[in-house]
């Protein structure tokens, strides 16, 4: 640890003498970049291994060391800067739809489907209303709201329900990596969280066509304009599951076929088909999820070699991608919603609690598993912000606002997520049942 | 199944190796990709392609450079150019460069301005890749080695040719821009000199191809000892790119670092020094491989980082932290140069790819200058055999095969003088492109001359099909070492069909 510290301060310390260098507002296109990528990744790993040593998630200390460096704190990553890691995701989101579609085995999963469908179905539905409710209750709290007739705080309380109620795969991925963890919880909880990120991806189309067609007003355009969002939706998902199948197939060809340097082709395929995608409006995480799904389902490669192969890979890109996600968090935003946001977030935890012991109750989870099992569900990341950030673009009177106010509440869940959800997982004797990988190093 | 498990257990072995250079190309194209994402069909001379087609192309086209550069780096193509004796540059280097142009015209539109202007961060970390490497073979170790007298040969075969270059193509250069000595007492003359040097030092590293060709006709002494002198001819490349990077400063005009000239050379190996220690530090601290590839990957992004903030060469920088950390006891050093060197490959190829697309052939100059450079690169060459011949170890081969395996140009060359335009092109003239195509013809023209000599002469064959004797312990240095590719993991499950 004192090592940690020791080197975590030689790094800032060099960062900051090398911006020292050129005035503040000067800023270059090239070694920018390289710079703020190599001192995101040696200070988020050894901020890692400093909150591993008082046993939080090194997920939360990637966070940490990036909001601290980013732009709200101390500004040594520029905006500038996070903007161009935020290319990382794709890589980052890529490797971790891929492993778990390749961990995610329908045979074994068959028993606990019910237990999927039935604790995931109860905590969304209980959190989008819950949420959605307590939202439209403090319309008047919202200054956007105050002014807005019956129906539109309706579709507004609804369509902030839907994006708050998201939870985190790739957090959820990541914690379970880190901790080796191994067993009912884990799998269940994986299960959960990536269809809960696709019912989250179909509401939010539903509850936006709503809003078009409420803010829109003209009736014929807002149905015109439903109908072509049901259609992107439709595009979106069976168009990512299509692309997602024929990946699968690349993968399947070349591992059978050339087999040489795998990890460079499944790396290089995920970061172009990850970029390609999101500006082709398809889903890289559902797209890569099936091609992993692909393989470890239909196909006679074992998922969990190829997934053991990539890990190494998963350490830096993990360490970026949540530094580049702390590093995004804005301070100056979460400060003026910190009220609204604390609320939104206890009320969220509280309806997911509520739900999924519903439905843990209606699976027959045993109660050993339903102690822990709700702690997976806390936690939010891409999805979220995403969902949030299109709200911002999409909406640009109400929209802003409301995404800023989702983004503070986001923020906390951000943080606090991990920690309980690693907690959980330490508790609930599961985690370092299998070797840990390398993000847990 | 043990042969499928040992399969296996070979390719796990191999892991950190492949994944490394997995995670330099995602990497690489990664930091490259901004321009596509934020404007997918911005080429002005297009006839307005649609957004998509526009984005396809650009993957289309990335896609194709990232399986060719996989394929171009595959042991087969060594053991070609090997059996052949020809460089990288010439082999799989110049498809590089060639579909770096290709991607770079106008009705491709690939590699527009835009995705050239955001690949600067892709090529500082690989001249940062490319500057460990080449520091990483200044092992003093290994150095201790030598037979005496050795450094005679290191000095005579980088001076000379880069005395030779620096002052044919100054006069040349006087000639085709006259400006460069009307204006006495401007900064034309000092740009001049400056240029003059930038070309000496791709002048001095030589590709080391022909070390087991000697070794079959003067014994692995000598061959070891070539091997040698051409890594570190390479070193003194990155010395001089330095000294220019001191005594020419780029960034002057903006900084708010006003420092004497000869303080920037402290500055220079004080933070290569840092860097090497803190990469050091990093790489001994890991617990497992995958650690020391995120710790290596971080190092080598940072130091370039804080080389191109401080307008240094990266490539001198890393060298510097490369040195340092080849010269710090590590148990795990082998493990680290290879892995370096594992990557060096495919990485200079997408350099080259890059290279390709920022060159600008067009320009006469260039190609007037290509010819000077290679009659005072290998004239440089020769000469400084004869003197090492006369000044050096007596287990050297004769003076015209030690001239001529020491002529082929290194792939640092290009490097250098990548860097050297990137860091004063936004300062100082339209003209720097002149060298991209001097450093890339001439390295060409270079191949041509001494693959004919070499047939006329019938002395130096540079065929390793064949060779009788071994080589010597430790291989023939850092260019020549082909780490053997290991068997590819099974990824087939163990039993049963498709489930």
């Amino acid at each position: 640890m004192i090592r940690a510290a020791f080197l975590l301060a030689i790094v800032f310390m060099l960062v900051a003498a090398a911006r020292s260098f050129l005035p503040q507002e000067t800023s270059l296109i090239g070694s920018g970049a390289a710079l703020a990528f190599g001192f995101v990744l040696l200070a988020s790993l050894q901020a890692g291994t400093l909150f591993s040593g008082i046993r939080l998630p090194r997920l939360t200390g990637y966070l940490t060391c990036g909001f601290i460096a980013g732009p709200s704190v101390l500004n040594l990553v520029t905006h500038r800067m996070v903007g161009d890691l935020k290319l990382v995701n794709g890589v980052a989101i890529g490797l971790i739809a891929l492993s778990a579609g390749g961990e995610l085995n329908f045979r074994r999963l068959r028993g606990r489907l019910r237990s999927i469908l039935f604790t995931g179905g109860g905590a969304l539905l209980f959190a989008i209303i819950g949420v959605s409710s307590a939202i439209f209750a403090l319309a008047n709290y919202f200054v956007f709201m105050a002014d807005m007739p019956f129906g539109q705080r309706f579709v507004v309380a609804l369509t902030m329900g839907v994006v708050f109620s998201a939870l985190s795969p790739t957090v959820t991925l990541a914690l379970i990596s880190e901790t080796g963890a191994a067993g009912p919880i884990c799998e269940t909880a994986l299960g959960i969280v990536v269809v809960g990120d696709l019912v989250i991806v179909l509401a939010f189309a539903g509850v936006k066509a709503l809003a078009n067609a409420t803010f829109v007003g003209a009736d014929i355009a807002a149905a015109g304009q439903a109908h072509s969002e049901a259609a992107a939706v439709m595009t979106h998902i069976f168009g990512s599951i299509a692309v997602g199948l024929v990946l699968g197939l690349v993968f399947l060809l070349y591992l059978k076929k050339v087999n040489q340097r795998v990890a460079l082709f499944i790396v290089g395929v995920c970061f172009l088909s990850a970029e390609a995608g999101t500006r082709l409006h398809l889903d890289p995480l559902l797209m890569c999820l099936t091609a992993g799904l692909f393989l470890e389902n239909l196909t006679d490669i074992e998922g969990t070699k190829l997934v053991h192969e990539i890990e190494p890979a998963v350490m830096p890109v993990f360490a970026v991608f949540f530094s580049v996600a702390g590093a995004g968090l804005h301070w100056d935003v979460f400060r003026h919603y910190v009220g609204l946001a604390c609320v939104l977030a206890i009320v969220r935890a509280t309806v997911l609690y509520i739900g999924g012991s519903i439905g843990m109750a209606f699976a027959k989870i045993p109660p050993e598993q339903r102690k822990y099992l709700h702690f997976a569900f806390y936690s939010q990341s891409g999805v979220a912000i995403g969902l949030a950030t299109l709200l911002k673009e999409h909406f640009a009177g109400w929209g802003v606002i409301a995404g800023d106010c989702l983004l503070g509440g986001i923020m906390i869940n951000e943080m606090i997520g991990p920690v309980l959800f690693k907690n959980a997982l330490t508790r609930s004797g599961e985690a370092g049942k299998r070797a840990p990988t390398a993000a847990a190093h | 199944m043990p042969a499928a498990e040992n399969c296996l257990r070979r390719g796990r072995f191999r892991l950190p190796r492949a994944l490394v250079s997995g995670f330099v190309f995602a990497l690489l194209t990664l930091l490259s990709i901004p321009a596509f994402a934020d404007e997918p069909a911005s080429a002005p001379e297009l006839q307005a392609p649609s957004p998509k087609t526009g984005l396809l192309r650009v993957v289309i086209g990335l896609a194709v450079a990232l399986i060719l550069a996989i394929a171009a780096a595959h042991p087969l193509v060594r053991r070609i150019e090997r059996r052949l004796g020809l460089t990288v540059i010439v082999s799989s280097g110049m498809p590089f460069l060639l579909m770096g142009l290709v991607f770079r015209h106008p009705s491709v539109g690939i590699l527009t301005d835009d995705i050239l202007t955001d690949l600067r961060p892709a090529l500082e970390f690989g001249l940062g890749w490319l500057g460990f490497y080449v520091g990483m073979q200044f092992d003093v170790r290994e150095l201790d080695t030598l037979p005496e007298k050795t450094s005679n040969v290191v000095f005579a075969e980088s001076a000379i040719p880069f005395l030779a270059t620096a002052v044919l193509c100054a006069l040349l250069l006087i000639g085709i821009e006259p400006s460069f000595m009307s204006d006495i007492g401007s900064d034309s003359r000092w740009i001049a000199i400056r240029d003059a040097l930038a070309l000496g030092a791709c002048a001095a590293p030589a590709a080391p191809v022909a070390a087991v060709a000697i070794a079959r006709s003067a014994g692995s002494v000598a061959a070891s000892i070539v091997a040698r002198v051409t890594a570190l001819n390479d070193i003194a490349g990155v010395v001089v790119l330095g000294l220019i990077c001191a005594f020419f400063r780029p960034t002057d005009a903006y900084a708010a670092w006003k420092l004497p000239h000869i303080a920037w050379l402290f500055v220079m190996s004080g933070l290569g020094g840092v860097l090497g220690i803190l990469s050091y530090v990093l790489v001994r601290s890991s617990s497992s491989a995958a650690e020391e590839i995120a710790y290596l990957l971080g190092a080598i992004a940072i130091s370039a980082g804080m080389s191109g903030y401080l307008g240094i060469s990266p490539l001198v920088c890393c060298a510097i932290a490369g040195a340092l950390l080849t010269n710090l006891p590590h148990k795990r050093l082998k493990d680290l140069k290879e892995m370096i060197a594992q990557v060096e490959r495919p990485l200079y190829l997408i350099f080259l790819l890059i290279a390709g697309a920022s060159w600008d052939p067009t320009a006469w100059q260039g190609w007037v200058l290509a010819p000077i450079f290679v009659f005072a690169r290998v004239g440089g060459k020769i000469v400084g055999a004869h003197v090492a011949k006369f000044t050096g170890p007596p287990h050297l081969p004769d003076a015209g095969t030690l001239g001529l395996a020491l002529s082929p140009q290194s792939p640092i060359a290009i490097a250098t003088i990548v860097s050297y335009i990137t860091l004063y092109k936004p300062a100082s003239g339209s003209h720097l492109p002149w060298f991209m195509t001097a450093c890339i013809v001439g390295g060409l023209l270079t191949e041509i001359t001494v693959q004919a000599i070499v047939r006329l002469r019938g002395g130096l064959r540079l065929d390793t099909s064949r060779s009788s004797r071994p080589p010597p312990p430790g291989g023939f240095g850092t260019g020549v070492t082909i780490p053997a590719m290991p068997s590819p993991p099974n990824f087939e499950k163990d039993s049963g069909g498709p489930s």
